[in-house]
């Protein structure tokens, strides 16, 4: 377990409060899940933080895991670097049964990790996080020239992509050829 | 800090692409022709696009986003911003073969599937025809069609109205050609109006079989017993469910010889000056302030209409 337990006070099942008089309902206990990421770091991330992402609330909804079990079977997210998974579980904390403002102040910074924080965003469906990412990509082009914007988002020239592309055919047909001439072997 | 955008996932390039407005994505798919394939990923199907007075004009979400072209290369992909700040003009490359092909590539380019407004001189029809063969395979919606003239050869002329009955105009066809008085065409099919200006070559039976709310036919070759043959056919039950509105101008009319009865002069006198509902036109509406000197026409199932002839004009009208 790490020490990564975002915005949550202990790995414990929290303890059942006495409610007030005046209330309703008894407050019922807040479960958690565990999820790590390619660094094999499990961060501790409560159900309700967790709703933020289609992917994990999909898959949760029906466990009725007890901590223990949660705590036995964190989500494993191969994909997902250590340190973005991180960011995702910081946002996914601060939102907890919030949703995003307009001028949200807690979204992540870091642009060198935009790449990889889409990607991850993306696959576990976390359809506001996702709308901030994508409107950051555009930002970074906004009022660009084409140039500028081919430096940017890394795109290749159409005489590169005809080169890669003729690469990608030569080196297919070399495969191929091997294919072929190893099954002829084979034959013999 | 670069980031390889054509490595995400086709999905979420559409998402990175709804944030731009069409001078943006106009600037990336100017990138290369991988990246120009991809952005209409972007949702811009659903935009609309113009083409008149040899600029390009792209609708999306209530705004219009003019292209121009520029001779000065310093210009390109320059921004002009209205007074409330938002980017409304932006100047392109000069297009190789004329203003047209930027129209051409724009909506390409986007994917779009309807013309708001397509404003074409019969001497840019070399630089559309490619245009015009797009339009007609993926079926585009073009909702109004001007077609100008400046003095052209008469094959190009029926290359462009054999083109009009392939293409899909849902809302007007307006026609400035002077057509040579031999000129022969059929329409197909019809749009919600059309307005010729010059129609000799629309005869009486293209009009009976016409399907448009509202018909304009100037220099026609109609005359007093072709609006009777009409009136026959308008009177019974059923005919014409659409037409609103017809005007016909031709030198065979005129308030001297009977129509639907009526001994001429065909002039009521005593009809007051009144403003009537007009219909909504793409057109000219001058036409619908008042009924002055009109007669009550009334179908056999009770529907009523109101004709007028003054001079060499018909007018007939809700």
């Amino acid at each position: 377990m790490s020490s990564t337990e975002q915005g949550t006070s202990s790995a414990a099942p929290a303890e059942p409060t006495t409610a007030p008089e005046s209330a309703a309902a008894p407050e019922v206990p807040e479960s958690f899940y565990y999820v790590h990421g390619k660094d094999k770091v499990v961060h501790k991330v409560s159900a309700g933080a967790l709703q933020h992402s289609a992917l994990i609330h999909g898959m949760i909804s029906n466990l009725g895991y007890t901590e223990e079990q949660a705590k036995a079977n964190p989500f494993p997210f191969e994909n997902i670097d250590g340190d973005i998974l991180q960011m995702v579980v910081d946002w996914c904390n601060q939102h907890k049964g919030k949703p995003t403002p307009p001028e949200d102040t807690n979204l992540p910074k870091q642009k060198e990790k935009l790449f990889d924080l889409v990607l991850a965003v993306n696959y576990l469906e976390i359809k506001e996080l996702l709308t901030y990412c994508c409107k950051q990509v555009a930002m970074m082009v906004k009022g660009k020239s084409p140039e500028e914007i081919r430096e940017i988002w890394m795109i290749p020239t159409d005489a590169e992509d005809e080169a890669a592309e003729k690469e990608a055919k030569k080196r297919a047909g070399k495969e191929a050829a091997g294919e072929t001439a190893a099954a002829a072997g084979d034959a013999k | 800090m670069p980031i390889a955008l054509l490595k995400f996932p086709k999905d979420l390039l559409g998402d990175v692409f709804e944030q731009f407005h069409p001078f943006e994505l106009y600037c990336i798919s100017k990138c290369s022709k991988r990246i120009r394939n991809s952005v209409k990923l972007g949702g811009t199907q659903k935009w609309k696009i113009s083409y008149a007075m040899s600029e390009t004009t792209v609708s999306c979400e209530d705004m219009n986003f003019v292209f121009k072209y520029s001779k000065k290369p310093d210009d390109y992909f320059t921004r002009r911003t209205n007074r409330y700040g938002i980017e409304t003009e932006m100047y392109t490359e000069y297009p190789h073969v004329g203003a047209i092909d930027l129209f051409g590539y724009l909506l390409e380019t986007f994917g779009i599937r309807i013309i708001k407004c397509l404003w074409t001189d019969t001497k840019e029809w070399n630089s559309f025809s490619e245009i015009a063969k797009h339009l007609i395979n993926s079926k585009t919606e073009i909702e109004k069609w001007e077609l100008y003239s400046n003095g052209n050869k008469d094959n190009i002329v029926e290359n462009i109205m054999s083109v009009i009955n392939k293409v899909n105009i849902t809302q007007g066809f307006e026609c400035f050609v002077q057509f040579a008085s031999d000129f022969q065409h059929q329409f197909i099919r019809y749009p919600k109006e059309i307005s010729l200006r010059t129609s000799s070559w629309f005869t009486i039976d293209q009009l009976l079989n016409c399907t448009c709310v509202q018909v304009d036919l100037y220099d026609s070759m109609l005359s007093n017993q072709d609006i009777n043959v009409f009136f026959e056919k308008w009177k019974k039950p059923g005919t014409f469910p659409n037409l609103q509105l017809l005007f016909i101008s031709s030198d065979r009319i005129d308030e001297e010889s009977p129509i639907l009865d009526m001994s001429p002069p065909i002039r009521n006198v005593e009809t007051p000056i009144k403003v009537i509902k007009s219909i909504p036109s793409y057109f000219s509406d001058w036409m619908f302030t008042n009924l002055k000197y009109s007669f009550k026409v009334i179908k056999e199932d009770g529907t009523e209409r109101w004709l007028r002839i003054i001079g060499k004009s018909f007018y007939f009208v809700v």
